[in-house]
């Protein structure tokens, strides 16, 4: 009981750790791609390839991060579900559900990125992956609420 | 469906519905879903130590009603 309750603190930590990181990604995220794309691969800040590849992340990294935040709003709430004991229960399902089709969502965005800049396409993988995951989860949760259901109604 | 009809037994013992729940080591919420007619099933463990505690068969605490169509 007590492993169960550190381990959803953890969770709960995490989740509070990647929003912090998502805020800041979000106002140094040009300073970020300056310093990788011309300072480091040693690009012409001026120049058109920067100028497309820009866009291209701007696009695809902002729509995203809105919808990183969708997600991470839902699985927090979740986890204070979890916490105050309420595990089984519809919105709880409507929470996987959301966050199973922002996944499929940031997967389609990327993949459209991917066309321009090709290492997004690993992300999209990645995010129709977690997606698939969280719906199976979703499945098995409902199947759960209605055993629950039973378990509680007998006597 | 199946009805419940712990009530009339009660009376005869009389007893309350509170003393039943102690006795058979059930809660009273759980007792009030039996008597309530919201269970969807009862244990038989649980229908034994009813019937122990009424000194009585499970006829007369259940009963089938056909469903009107």
């Amino acid at each position: 009981m007590n492993k169960t309750k550190i381990s959803l603190n953890i969770s709960i930590g995490v989740c509070f750790a990647v929003s912090a990181v998502l805020f800041f990604l979000i106002f140094a995220g040009p300073q970020i791609f300056n310093l990788y794309f011309v300072d480091f691969r040693g690009f012409d800040a001026k120049g058109e390839f920067i100028k497309t590849i820009g866009k291209v992340f701007a696009l695809c990294f902002y729509p995203s991060a809105i919808i990183s935040a969708i997600i991470l709003y839902s699985l927090l709430k979740l986890l204070f579900n979890i916490k105050n004991g309420k595990v089984f229960t519809e919105q709880n399902v409507k929470l996987l559900k959301t966050v199973s089709y922002g996944a499929l969502v940031i997967s389609v965005i990327t993949f459209v990125s991917g066309i321009y800049f090709m290492p997004f396409l690993f992300i999209s993988a990645a995010g129709i992956f977690t997606g698939i995951l969280l719906r199976v989860l979703k499945n098995v949760m409902q199947s759960a609420i209605l055993l629950k259901d039973e378990n509680d109604l007998t006597v | 469906m199946i009805e419940v009809n712990l009530d009339v037994m009660l009376a005869k013992r009389k007893m309350t519905s509170l003393e039943l729940a102690e006795k058979i080591g059930i809660t009273p919420a759980n007792l009030s879903i039996l008597k309530t007619g919201k269970a969807k099933a009862i244990r038989f463990s649980t229908l034994e130590t009813i019937c122990k505690v009424l000194d009585c068969q499970p006829a007369d605490i259940l009963k089938f009603i056909p469903d009107k169509e």
